[in-house]
């Protein structure tokens, strides 16, 4: 459903993908692995346009999307949850999913999305007038990716969804992310834990600054030696 | 006695609330300070004035003209100085601001003398008794315009899908574009938006202090009362303004007369020293 | 190449002397807005130390301006047998102290805070000097004495420009160096990037407050050589306006560097005296550079200069 094709971007004059290569089947997992500074989220901002490319192509569905908006992006069916939440802190819970239907005009369609996600993480409902910023690092990975269901997308774009969260909160959210799969959401899933992603994701790769070096099925991206010694060796 | 002046001081005040909130709403949502938002004002005025003293046209609908051409004067300030500028620091569009404001000041005196100029009141001048004291109708019409004017901006920022997304454009641009928000459009409608409270200040302030081109001085006025208040807060900007024109109209009666001129500098060094976050300053939100 | 180095000394050296036999050919007057030129560069040298190096807004240098004009004007009228070498440093001093503490609670604060503050302060200054008539003559305005060096008695503007010049010169290779070594190296690091510059150690607060009482001491010294120059000053020759003026030389000029404060100071003294007659079109045309300077070009013409020398006709800079 998502291909890119030797996508490159630039910071300025530096360039951070240099001819990245991507594909993200229907309904799958996809996990995108690689050490700090090696371009995935710089991949995952220029899918969602919030960064133009300025070499390769990107599809969705069967069209080209790489010169679009993020607004048109977004209509399309792709969400993304940023690194570091970037949630807006000074809105209460409830404001931050209705942000996150912005896109959307059905007001029934947009009451059972928070429904889905209400009922995806109930501890955001006990906070529902609370304002962002006061919820706890975990409740606020919850509401990122609450936010991104809201528009009720094709593909989750999720920027280090562990980052920073205690073990067992880890867990929660990767019980969720893989039941929000199986509802029929592709998610495309950037971690620095490679172990944990690559047990919810069907297929792997694996970028170095901004190359992808490796790619492989999970399992076998799991028992290959590069990948034990750089990416889970000490785990 | 007091009672009167202070009624009096919370009309000026009402004026200054309006600029600190016009200053607050561009700077919560841009990060931008707008030194112009005074000459957005003072331009309006003018507008209005050019329209029923020189073509004749009724005060109603003159100052009708008055309010849509401060939206005009935002959008235009918008487009034209602070958007090509985008990507440059804050500092740049502040400076970008001080020229306009220097421009729209040479710019009125070149074209409509820097004279005095009588402004008509949308309000009646007789004076109303209520309870102890006898208020000025015009005070009157300040203080409810400005209020209803306040309530009107709460609704829209609070319950409104426009004014909550406008909120979250303050809050991150980045998760506002990823949300699919226009963050190009909120930044205009912001500006549309202040401009429209410039032209009301202009409406209400015009006809107290007269119509010149020294009047877009005022937003020296409209930075104390945000600064006091606690700058980037939207109530702190209103109370602030309130204060500050009550301080200045009692200070005249414990103080030398002259007073009047510094009171809005000395509240500033004052805040500073005392309480550089303001009466109503928040420290900054807790991030992650 | 050495041949070359060796015609710009030459070149160098003859404009120097040129320049120093100018005030025999020219006019009383073009001698006087020479003088003007050279005391604005130092302002604008001044203000560039706050403003192009650590990127904190000033809107209040005609207040230090002041200080320094009335500071001098006092102490030649009381004192006049000092020498005006004296008297401009307690005048530059004075007013790089009060600079200084002025500094300090600024230091904490950012952005418009600083903005505020400092244009309260000129504001509160220009008042000061109104209110205190005993000591100014308030309104009056003050009449400022001649300034005498050793029997020598500085009453033209031909004699003036051998005082205001070489002052202005010294103090402007000595700024020059300022900014070449380490502390104008910190200055830099604070605009660029504060946080950056904290974690390098550099201790912000200690070169913001230098920052200020530098500027404001250049400052108080161009407020001396000011009162000399004009024989006569009030708070109105120092209000709000003159301040955001001082702001546009160093915006046209080039934020950050020596050579745009001093073009800088003469286009703007320039267009000043050319339009005197229309003080309006004048204030326009600033504030319509301002704002051109900003969007368009906001290194200032230095900026230009520097990339057209850098960037040179076919060779293209990578930064
Ligand atoms: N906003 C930016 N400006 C300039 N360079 C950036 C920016 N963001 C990231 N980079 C650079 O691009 C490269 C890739 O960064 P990023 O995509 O954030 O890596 P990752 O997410 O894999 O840690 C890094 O070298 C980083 O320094
Ligand atoms: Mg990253």
């Amino acid at each position: 459903m998502l291909e890119l094709e030797k996508v490159e971007t630039y910071y300025g004059k530096v360039q951070a993908l240099k001819g990245v290569t991507i594909k993200v089947k229907e309904e799958s997992i996809v996990a995108l692995l690689g050490a700090n500074g090696a371009g995935k989220s710089t991949t995952l901002r220029t899918i969602s346009g919030l960064i133009p490319s300025r070499g390769g192509s990107i599809q969705f569905l069967g069209e080209r999307i790489e010169t679009e908006s993020p607004e048109r992006i977004v209509r399309k069916g792709i969400s993304h949850v940023p690194e570091g939440r970037d949630l807006f802190y000074g809105l209460t819970v409830d404001e931050n999913l209705a942000m996150g239907a912005y896109t959307r005009k059905d007001r029934a369609e947009i009451e059972r999305s928070l429904s889905r996600v209400y009922a995806f993480f109930p501890r955001l409902q006990d906070r529902r007038k609370q304002y962002a910023g006061t919820l706890s690092g975990g409740e606020q990975q919850m509401l990122a990716i609450g936010r991104a269901l809201m528009s009720n997308p094709k593909l989750i774009l999720l920027d280090e969804p562990s980052l920073g969260l205690a073990p067992l909160m880890v867990r929660e959210i990767f019980r969720i992310i893989q039941e929000i799969n199986r509802e029929g959401t592709a998610i495309l899933l950037v971690e620095q834990n490679a172990h944990m992603a690559l047990q919810v994701a069907r297929f792997g790769y694996v970028l170095e600054t901004g190359r992808i070096v490796l790619q492989n099925r999970s399992e076998l991206l799991l028992e290959d030696q590069q990948i034990k010694e750089k990416y889970l060796g000490t785990r | 006695m007091l009672l009167q002046v202070i009624v009096s001081g919370i009309a000026t005040g009402c004026i200054y609330s309006l600029m600190a909130l016009g200053l607050t709403l561009i700077y919560k949502s841009t990060g931008h300070v707008n030194f112009a938002q005074g000459e957005m004002s003072m331009l309006s005025g003018f507008v209005a004035f050019t329209m029923f003293h020189i073509l004749g046209f009724s005060v109603t609908f003159s100052l009708f003209i008055c309010l849509l051409s401060s939206i005009v004067i935002g959008l235009v300030m918008e487009r034209l100085l602070v958007r090509p500028a985008i990507r440059a620091p804050h500092f740049n569009v502040f400076i970008i601001t001080l020229g306009a404001s220097i421009v729209m000041q040479s710019g009125a005196g070149l074209i409509w003398t820097h004279d005095q100029f009588l402004f008509p009141s949308a309000f009646p001048s007789e004076t109303f008794s209520l309870g102890f004291v006898r208020v000025n109708g015009i005070s009157l019409g300040i203080i409810a315009t400005t209020g209803v004017l306040m309530l009107v901006l709460y609704f829209f920022f609070k319950y409104s899908k426009t004014g909550t997304a406008m909120r979250a454009v303050s809050e991150s641009q980045n998760a506002a574009l990823l949300m699919g928000i226009s963050v190009k459009r909120s930044f205009a409608l912001t500006w549309a938006i202040s401009g429209f409270i410039s032209g009301v200040g202009a409406v209400l302030i015009a006809p107290v202090i007269f119509l010149s081109t020294r009047m877009g001085l005022v937003v020296i006025n409209g930075f104390a009362a945000a600064i006091l208040g606690g700058w980037g807060s939207i109530p702190g900007a209103v109370l602030g303004g309130i204060m500050l024109g009550i301080l200045e109209n009692v200070a005249p009666y414990y103080f030398p007369s002259q007073i009047r001129n510094i009171i809005p500098f000395a509240v500033l060094v004052g805040v500073l020293i005392i309480k550089p976050t303001g009466i109503m300053g928040e420290e900054e939100k807790r991030r992650v | 190449m050495s041949v070359q180095v060796k015609g710009t000394k030459l070149f160098l050296v003859m404009a120097a002397v040129l320049f120093f036999i100018s005030p025999l050919f020219l006019s009383r007057y073009a001698i006087y807005v020479l003088n003007l030129f050279a005391i604005y560069a130092l302002v604008a040298i001044g203000l560039n130390l706050v403003m192009g190096y650590t990127g904190l807004i000033s809107a209040g240098h005609a207040g230090f301006l002041a200080i320094g004009a009335y500071s001098t004007a006092i102490l030649t009228s009381v004192a006049g047998w000092l020498s005006p070498l004296i008297i401009l440093h307690v005048a530059g001093l004075l007013t790089g102290l009060i600079g200084f503490g002025l500094g300090i609670p600024i230091l904490r604060l950012k952005g418009i805070y600083i903005v505020m503050v400092t244009l309260a302060f000129g504001v509160v200054i220009t008042e000061i000097i109104l209110q205190w008539s005993s000591l100014t003559h308030g309104d009056d305005g003050f009449r400022v004495p001649r300034a005498v060096l050793g029997g020598f008695v500085f009453d033209s503007d031909k004699k003036l420009f051998f005082l205001i010049q070489p002052i202005t010169i010294v103090m402007t290779l000595i700024a020059r160096n300022i900014v070449q070594t380490r502390v104008g190296r910190a200055f830099r690091a604070i605009e660029q990037s504060e946080i950056a510059s904290e974690t390098m150690g550099i201790d912000l607060a200690k070169y913001k407050t230098k920052a200020f009482g530098l500027s404001a001491f250049y400052t108080g010294i161009a407020g001396g050589l000011f009162a000399y120059a004009m024989t006569y000053i009030s708070p109105d020759s120092f209000n709000m306006g003159v301040s955001i003026d001082f702001i546009a030389m160093i915006v046209i000029g080039g934020m950050g560097s020596i050579l745009g404060s001093i073009i800088g100071a003469v286009i703007l003294t320039g267009i000043q005296h050319a339009l005197s007659e229309l003080p309006k079109v004048q204030t326009l045309i600033f504030g319509i550079a301002l704002i051109v300077f900003m969007i368009f070009m906001p290194k200032g013409i230095s900026g230009l200069i520097m990339d057209w020398k850098q960037g040179g006709p076919n060779r293209k800079q990578s930064q």
